[in-house]
């Protein structure tokens, strides 16, 4: 049988593992690259460009270069989140017919998934060059808090890559799994993911082999990107006073910003003060302007205060989720480039009163555990098991808008849960059962996965019918629904979890049309 | 000794079979109790303490059901090790051994949570989560994943979910409380005889049946996941028989409702509607007999058809519309005195009847009481002044007695 690969497939960079000889083991692209940025741009010659190409050309045709399509994927375009990114990306993200962001360039309208199953099959012709043997089953990270809809377009996205997904695994749990494996303690620990788009928490137990997931809680939109935008946003004013000149609107000198804003941002991880120089940055009237500026740490940490307390408080939900309390946290591991700022160390440490654990590589072990949930899955040779929760509570809605939760985030999977339901009217033959996901007791502040109608209700008084709905889900994370009638016995159900932003159909047409391009590989 | 083997000492433990069709199964009120005390928990011997009956009915009792496929009987405590060998399969990729503790598990997850995870009813949470872990890499469905395990994919499934709710009720101060509390007083088998402390031979025959069955029902605190299942199943009866009331089917309805009230005795709905389906039945009774009772007045036998008409008075004792017949009955049958009877109970019940009246003044008449028969059907004219069954009355107690009395010197 052929082997696993396990991917992270991150904001701004992927990353891809397999098992080799016994052992987990980050594979290098062409380039030598351990993580390659998840880029795809299509080049002035119409030629489609992935990774490490695609991010080199990315300052000379930034119009047609798609970075950070993570943040967009599976959510409606009306979604705060897909406005943002609007505001900030350089190049066109428009409406889809599903109403789902979709991406313009070189002229062509993109899904996000079919932009992440680009990068996708680049991880995956990496692994093959790597191993020597074509590689179809793959481990997906997603963040801890993806939705039913994210996590299947991430789905889509393998299958657009030519991938068989086994499974869709939280970062942090593959973060876990990957400091947990060949451990035989017994202990609790923090996973602390701050990646380039997102922040995740999780609270892990490990114990015989076994890892389990306490309370796992997070931000899609709080992340690395959030400090570089920051440091943009300062280096723009300070030109503006300056020079008089506003680069807002200037596509190639805003990613030619972004660029140096990231470089400086990692720099001033190993030192105090760095020099930002961009050349030619704009032209007046005056003759060209040239950006020189000199950045030092503290400014940095200042501009990036809020975000890292924010992440903070995310960690006190999730411990109160696990019901523990920080003391009985054994160790904290930290995951992701963003974790490598020494104000984010800080404040981790400061926060837990224990130094961090230094044994992982931030950007590789999430990638590190997907490949080996790979393997515990399909080799057995792994003594390990993962029990993994589902990240959102599901529930219904009642006739009043509010919602009725059923299975708690958090509860370990595969999971079984039932609560009996009546009517509001007399003689309703027919009730709704609209499906929804997320954590507001609003109804309509949830995501709506599904929505089903159990009709043929005898006539009866109102409140007196009784309807069971039950709630499923199984390993592996495919959610159903059913309602009964108990006094008649007749039910419905459906599976909810099926649905991405794209059906079957569209997926078989971008499967095809993949097959008419070859993409060119890393040098 | 063989007394206290009867009565106490049987340890196979009956269980209902999943999916079991309750309606179309005609319990007595002691048969029901019974069936609802099934929990596939309690033993044999402790089931027929409770129910107070004489051990050789209840064993017929026992032996119909599981013919009739609704229980089925585990041996007790050894019955971890029967498992059915048909439900063993060489061929799939899951070994025999665990095939067989698969199998095993899965016909014993009403157990009590602590036993479900093999520790101790006060074990520490340290423990109750080793155990957990433990189980899990065993029934986990991830350890079997993409493996040929035939059926046993759903068995697992079931297992591991009922697991790990074990798992969260009892990692959750409050609600292990809770099972704990009830498991205290509770029907486990080994506490329930000490609690119930009824010994052969000795008071249970002082008390009358009911006394008994109170004293059991007192005693005897059940633990919240078997009191749950049983207001489920109640629930579910309850809700067949709603429909069945629907269709006006009320004998099956009033079936379901009874057990449901054997399963449920605390919610007042179901006795409610109990009443109300007992009166549509005896409702419906009467109008069978009275149905009867009119085509057996046409033959010989009017006296037949008057018990059949007594009979449904006492289903109906309000209707005076039986009344009414009855007294036409009567009158028919010349026994004026009891046709007298059942008139003047049909005014009484319903004063605005005129026929009613006028049936009361054919007897009044007919007994010779002709001022008082005038009255009453001065009445009915006054109810109903077109009647013409009232006028001819009215004219017939008019006439003289004239010639009919001549005799009389």
């Amino acid at each position: 049988m052929s082997r696993v690969i396990g991917i992270d497939l991150g904001t701004t960079n992927s990353c891809v593992a397999v098992i080799d000889g016994g052992k987990p083991v980050v594979i290098p692209n062409a380039g030598g690259y351990k993580t390659s940025p998840s880029m795809f741009a299509i080049s002035q010659d119409g030629k489609r460009l992935v990774g490490h190409l695609a991010k080199r050309q990315a300052i000379t045709n930034a119009r047609n270069t798609v970075s950070a399509s993570k943040r967009l994927i599976g959510r409606r375009f009306d979604s705060e989140e897909v406005q943002k990114s609007m505001e900030l990306s350089p190049f066109e993200i428009v409406r889809g017919p599903n109403d789902d962001p979709r991406v313009i360039i070189g002229g062509k309208t993109f899904t996000c998934a079919e932009i992440a199953g680009i990068i996708l099959r680049e991880m995956k012709h990496v692994a093959e060059e790597y191993l020597g043997e074509p590689v179809t089953d793959a481990v997906i990270t997603v963040p801890a808090h993806f939705n039913d809809t994210q996590r299947q377009s991430t789905k889509d996205a393998g299958k657009i890559a030519g991938l068989n997904v086994l499974r869709i695994i939280n970062e942090p749990t593959a973060a876990a799994l990957a400091y947990g494996i060949g451990r035989e303690v017994e202990e609790k620990i923090a996973v602390y993911d701050l990646g380039g788009g997102t922040f995740d928490i999780s609270i892990v137990e490990l114990g015989d082999g076994v890892v389990e997931v306490l309370a796992t809680s997070g931000d899609t939109f709080l992340g690395g990107e959030d400090f570089d935008r920051r440091l943009v946003d300062h280096i723009l004013k300070e030109f503006e006073a300056r020079e008089g000149i506003d680069l807002r609107g200037d596509a190639m000198a805003l990613q030619r910003l972004k660029d140096a804003a990231e470089k400086a941002k990692c720099d001033l991880s190993s030192v105090q003060t760095t020099e930002l120089n961009l050349p030619f940055i704009a032209n007046d009237e005056n003759g060209p302007r040239h950006l020189n500026l000199e950045i030092d740490r503290e400014t940095l940490e200042s501009l990036a205060a809020d975000v890292v307390q924010r992440t903070t408080q995310c960690v006190e939900q999730c411990l109160a989720d696990a019901e523990l309390t920080k003391d009985l946290i054994d160790h904290v591991i930290l995951v992701g480039g963003q974790t490598r700022m020494p104000l984010v160390q800080k404040a981790v440490a400061d926060y837990f009163g224990k130094r961090p654990h230094r044994g992982v590589n931030p950007d590789e072990v999430v990638a590190i555990g997907a490949c080996i949930q790979g393997s515990v899955l399909t080799s057995h040779e792994q003594d390990l098991l993962l029990l993994d929760v589902t990240p959102l509570s599901l529930g219904i809605a009642t006739f009043d808008g509010h919602f009725a939760e059923l299975i708690h985030r958090n509860s370990t999977v595969p999971v079984m849960k039932a609560h009996v339901f009546t009517t509001t009217r007399s003689d309703q033959s027919a009730v709704k059962i609209r499906v929804l996901q997320g954590e507001s007791d609003k109804a309509e502040d949830n995501d709506l996965l599904g929505e089903f109608v159990l009709s043929n209700i005898p006539p009866a008084p109102k409140g007196e019918p009784e309807i069971e709905v039950s709630f499923d889900i199984d390993a592996n994370g495919i959610v159903s629904v059913s309602a009964r009638d108990l006094a008649t016995n007749g039910e419905q159900s459906i599976t909810v979890s099926a649905r991405g932003t794209l059906d079957d159909e569209e997926i078989e047409q971008i499967m095809r049309e993949h097959e008419e391009y070859e993409l060119p590989q890393e040098k | 000794m063989q007394r206290a083997t009867e009565t106490g000492e049987d340890d196979r433990v009956p269980r209902l079979v999943p999916g079991w069709e309750s309606r179309g199964v005609n319990l007595s009120p002691e048969e029901g109790f019974l069936l609802s005390r099934i929990d596939g928990a309690t033993p044999w011997g402790r089931l027929r303490e409770m129910s107070g009956q004489p051990p050789a009915q209840l064993e017929g009792c026992l032996e119909r059901w599981i013919e009739a496929g609704l229980v089925s009987l585990d041996a007790g405590e050894e019955s971890e090790a029967v498992v059915d060998p048909g439900a063993i399969d060489t061929d799939l990729d899951i070994d025999v051994e665990l095939q067989e503790r698969i199998l095993s598990f899965d016909r014993q997850l009403d157990r009590p949570y602590h036993e479900l995870l093999g520790v101790a009813a006060d074990a520490d949470s340290k423990t109750i989560k080793r155990a957990y872990f433990k189980l899990s890499k065993d029934f986990h469905p991830d350890r079997y994943f993409r493996r040929e395990i035939g059926d046993y994919a759903e068995r697992l499934d079931r297992v591991f979910k009922k697991i790990a709710l074990a798992y969260e009720l009892l990692m959750d101060p409050t609600t292990r409380a809770e099972i704990a509390k009830s498991y205290r007083v509770g029907s486990s088998p080994q506490s329930a005889k000490v609690a119930t402390a009824v010994k052969p031979g000795d008071a249970p025959h002082k008390l009358s049946k009911r006394e008994m069955l109170e004293k059991l029902r007192r005693q005897v605190k059940i633990p919240d996941e078997i009191l749950f299942e049983r207001k489920r199943r109640a629930r579910e009866l309850f809700g067949s028989s709603r429909v069945l009331r629907h269709q006006e089917n009320w004998n099956e309805a009033a079936s379901c409702i009874r057990l449901a009230i054997a399963f449920d005795p605390w919610t007042d709905d179901y006795k409610e509607a109990f009443g109300e389906v007992l009166a549509n039945l005896a409702q419906m009774r009467a109008e069978k007999l009275i149905e009867q009772a009119m085509d057996t007045s046409d033959g010989r036998s009017q006296k037949e058809a008057l018990n059949l008409l007594e009979e449904a008075i006492m289903y109906r004792p309000s209707d005076p519309e039986i009344q009414h017949r009855a007294a036409e009955l009567s009158m028919a049958g010349d026994d004026l005195e009891q046709a007298r009877e059942y008139a003047e109970r049909a005014v009484e019940l319903e004063p605005e009847g005129a026929v009613y009246h006028l049936t009361l003044s054919k007897v009044l008449r007919r007994l010779g009481l002709r001022q008082q028969a005038q009255s009453v059907v001065q009445t009915a004219r006054k109810l109903d002044p077109s009647n013409p069954e009232i006028q001819e009355e009215l004219r017939r107690l008019r006439q003289r007695p004239g010639r009919s009395s001549g005799g009389m010197i």
